[in-house]
């Protein structure tokens, strides 16, 4: 970026012509023009240029994706600019406007920080011309940085505030103590410009306790030396360095140095900001598609439940039991959480046969018990288009095979049956037979346990069965029913 | 004295073109920052003329103009669009609304001197 580097040259004098001369970095010949040759009022125009600056706005608009908005900022920006005479500015301002008119937001996502950057760098300049005209209140958006100089030299010190102190916060230390003992009562700075020589501590115990200190380590430090020596820059550089100055200090490379040090870091700063503001962004968005996928699918299965009145809450816990499995299978998260819905819509498939049989109180017919058979087909035939989770699928198309390949519909058998499908019908059969029924009562635990180890191997998975059969030897209370 | 009721988003072209108005003793600009403003001043007050920006935030110029030509008592009043829009079809668009005229920023005193005394006359 380019910078405009203002020699220091004492107080505003108020005389306004010799105002202007000091804004070296717009061009006041056209921005005058623009003011019909009133002095007074350019820098009227000028000082509204900030007291009413597009900054924050610009920066709601473009975090929140608003391109309307955005167009509108710095259309205002663009206008501003050709007004006062700041020709970069308002040319950058142009072509943004441009992109967000169409908005290409590729293009405006490359190009913002830098624009944010000039304008910025733009307000901090007059600002610093124009101390007295500025109503800061107005204008506290733009950020002051603050600058520590750590010297022992009397003399630099001074050099440096009276070179940066229009535009900056001067922070002054004498001494490696003096420093860090400010630095505890609470002042962090943007910047540390720091002499390498100094008796008791120097430079380069001051930037290693500074890097090895987490609060302070982001500070970018510059060093101040006397030498044009190699390897006292290199070591510097280890050390974390940013920079050199080499001293007697030159006013106009500081000043310029240091701007461009802050533009950078402070980039580079609002860019991670951003990154942080925009991840934290996709995860709320993330998390609300999961919660409304997990309340579908959980409003899917109270449809069959609704359904079939007798297994009430079937659903839930054909689910629950299931992830209790797949725990002890070592299923990952993702893996329980395909398993949970496939269990919680195993049955969906009911949702086909007629009231009439589902909720039938006395044993069914041979033919009505051929209708029933057909709710995993009708259930895959419901769920085949949700390709992304296959297990959904084969919840419901297979939950009905039996490991011998006695079951139905395809008589699949062993490990040629889903595995998915295999847990569900264990924890399937466990339900049934722990919940009150039409035609029975609820099954007491021994007699569900000896039912169950009676189809290992024939209807369970043998692996799958007896891990349901530790479930009931660990459930002491028999907890686990309907 | 000539009432003239001035209306952007952008306080800079607000005071300029203030400060272009009042070379004139005759005129007497108000200055409002968005468009209901405007509408909050023409509920109360007939200015004699109204300078209308374009790209504005939540209403944009048209819309304030739409606004202004269902208002008893003011309905009447010569609007001139200031705009540094150079979208084809401005001229349509600002004739289809109702404006008289418009003027494209940036532009100098005398220009807009010269068109504001038109209807001001």
């Amino acid at each position: 970026m380019e910078h405009d580097v203002r020699q220091f040259d004492g107080e505003n004098t108020g005389d306004t012509g010799e105002i202007i001369k000091q804004l070296t970095f717009l061009n006041t010949q056209e921005g005058l023009q623009q003011c019909m040759d009133d002095e007074d009022f350019y820098l009227d125009i000028v000082s509204t240029f900030v007291e009413d600056n597009v900054l924050e706005d610009m920066q709601t608009c473009y975090l929140g994706n608003d391109w309307s908005g955005y167009r509108v900022k710095v259309h205002a920006l663009k206008s501003s600019s050709a007004y006062i005479g700041a020709e970069e500015l308002r040319a950058k301002a142009k072509r943004m406007e441009d992109a967000a008119k169409q908005e290409d937001v590729e293009y405006i996502n490359m190009n913002h920080h830098h624009l944010v950057a000039m304008y910025e760098d733009l307000l901090r300049n007059i600002t610093a011309v124009l101390p007295k005209r500025i109503n800061l209140e107005a204008s506290s958006q733009i950020k002051q940085f603050t600058i520590f100089v750590v010297d022992d030299s009397r003399l630099n010190r001074q050099v440096v505030v009276e070179v940066l102190s229009n535009t900056y916060n001067i922070e002054e230390a004498a001494s490696g103590q003096e420093f860090f003992q400010q630095l505890e009562e609470g002042i962090l700075p943007d910047l540390v410009l720091l002499d390498v020589h100094m008796p008791r501590e120097n430079g380069h115990d001051i930037i290693g306790k500074l890097k090895a200190d987490e609060r302070y380590v982001h500070i970018p430090v510059v060093f101040m030396t006397h030498d044009n020596d190699l390897s006292t820059e290199l070591q510097g550089f280890k050390e974390g360095a940013v920079d050199f100055i080499t001293k007697p200090l030159n006013p106009a490379l500081l000043m310029a140095r240091i701007n461009r040090i802050l533009d950078l870091y402070y980039l580079q700063s609002k860019l991670q900001e951003e990154i942080q503001i925009r991840t934290q962004a996709i995860l709320d968005k993330t998390q609300q598609m999961t919660i409304m996928f997990e309340e579908i699918i959980q409003a899917l299965a109270n449809t069959i439940d609704a359904k079939d009145k007798y297994t009430k809450g079937h659903s839930d816990r054909v689910s629950k039991y299931s992830v209790m499995i797949g725990k002890q299978l070592g299923y990952t998260e993702m893996q329980l959480l395909r398993l949970k819905y496939a269990a919680l819509l195993h049955d969906i498939g009911k949702i086909g046969i007629p009231d009439g049989i589902i909720n039938k109180t006395g044993p069914l017919t041979d033919e009505e018990f051929e209708m029933v058979k057909t709710h995993p087909v009708i259930g895959g035939d419901i769920l085949k288009t949700i390709t992304s989770v296959k297990d959904i699928y084969d919840g419901a198309m297979y939950h009905h095979e039996h490991y011998d390949g006695s079951g139905y519909p395809e008589g699949l058998y062993g490990k040629g049956i889903p595995e998915i499908a295999r847990i569900i019908n264990v924890a399937d059969s466990y339900d049934a037979m722990t919940s009150h029924r039409s035609y029975r009562g609820m099954l007491t635990q021994e007699k569900v346990r000896s039912e169950l180890e009676k189809g290992l191997g024939s209807q369970f998975d043998p692996i799958i069965g007896s891990i349901m059969l530790q479930i009931i030897d660990d459930d002491f209370g028999f907890t686990l029913h309907e | 004295m000539k009432k003239i009721l001035v209306v952007d988003d952008n306080v800079v072209n607000l005071k300029f073109v203030d400060k272009m108005l009042k070379s004139n003793e005759e005129y007497k600009p108000v200055l409002v920052p968005s468009g209901s403003k405007a509408l909050q001043f023409l509920s109360k007050n007939v200015p004699d003329l109204i300078l209308l920006d374009i790209l504005m935030p939540e209403m944009d110029g048209y819309q304030v103009l739409e606004e202004i030509r269902k208002m008893p008592g003011v309905a009447d009043v010569p609007v001139l669009f200031l705009t540094a829009e150079e979208d084809e079809g401005l001229q349509e668009r600002i004739k289809t609304v109702g404006a008289q005229g418009f003027l494209l920023k940036p532009f100098k005193q005398d220009a807009l001197l010269k068109l504001v005394g038109q209807y001001l006359a």
